[in-house]
């Protein structure tokens, strides 16, 4: 339960998609058509991931992204390692439970080399012409 | 080129098309997985490193000097103990460090070399079931770990 004027979202169905955004060309790796793992390590500075739900509010939320990948909500969820999804906004929210790097080097690389993998590039889709 | 007797090849991971007359190979060769291999390794990991760090600063992200000369390092004398011939799928800076990631379909294996010296370069190995790892672990990076790691993660079981 939230606090007081706080709007609460429900869950996200597994099948809803979410978007995370690449901030520079080097996030997208050409050699195995995938993100590059880093784009999956979270800073000290941040509680978790941040995803779009859209590819519209992803470019909005960051109009300097370079392109994005996707990923299914299910596919998140069966990471062994366990993680959250958590709607925040109405277009947004953020994945949970990923440690930094400083915090849990092998956990943190387990989550972002899988994560990498169950992502799809979605540079060349049309609405990012 | 590559011996036909070299260790690599006797595991049997190149395709055959890629194979050419007179028991000669072409430099770089995918095998299952993507990953690349060929003769050159050291030298195209070294350029690459060198690459991303000119790149680094207008990425926002660049390793430190200290990492990079760790990598090179690690990778020149591991080199040394045993002929490196896989490629990296992915060499990234991140907040100083320099990571370098060898991926097949069944095994990773990443280099970790800190910002600073006043933590040690790691290794990190997995094993994948499809996506998933269903082993991980880490150890601390030396020539020889990183040459076992390497040739490791070439092999199929």
């Amino acid at each position: 339960m939230g606090t007081p004027g706080e709007i609460v979202y429900p869950e996200l169905e597994s099948t809803a998609e979410v978007y995370r955004a690449y901030p520079f060309p080097d996030s997208f790796n050409s050699r195995t058509g995938k993100p590059m793992p880093k784009l999956f390590y979270r800073k000290a500075s941040e509680t978790g991931l941040s995803v779009g739900l859209s590819p519209a509010g992803t470019l909005l939320r960051y109009p300097g992204a370079v392109g994005m990948c996707r990923l299914i909500v299910r596919d998140i969820a069966d990471c062994p390692d366990p993680l959250l999804i958590v709607q925040d906004a109405v277009d947004h929210a953020e994945i949970r439970g990923i440690p930094t790097r400083d915090e849990d080097q092998e956990r943190a690389l387990r989550i972002a080399k899988y994560l990498a993998r169950i992502a799809e590039d979605w540079r060349d889709k049309p609405f990012l012409a | 080129m590559l011996a036909l007797n070299s260790p690599v090849m006797q595991q049997g991971f190149f395709y055959a098309g890629n194979s050419s007359a007179h028991g000669e190979f072409r430099a770089l060769c995918p095998i299952e997985g993507g990953v690349v291999i060929g003769p050159d390794s050291l030298i195209r990991t070294i350029r690459e490193i060198e690459r991303l760090s000119a790149q680094g600063l207008q990425h926002g992200d660049a390793a430190s000097a200290v990492a990079q000369e760790s990598a090179k390092r690690l990778l020149s004398e591991a080199q040394m103990d045993r002929p490196i011939y896989v490629i990296p799928s992915a060499i990234e800076a991140s907040e100083g460090d320099l990571l370098i990631h060898w991926d097949t379909a069944t095994k990773s294996v990443v280099l970790i070399c800190p910002a600073s010296t006043t933590k040690p370069a790691q290794i990190y190995r997995e094993v994948l079931d499809g996506r998933r790892a269903i082993h991980s672990e880490m150890v601390e990076a030396s020539s020889h770990s990183l040459s076992s790691a390497l040739a490791w993660v070439l092999r199929a079981k």
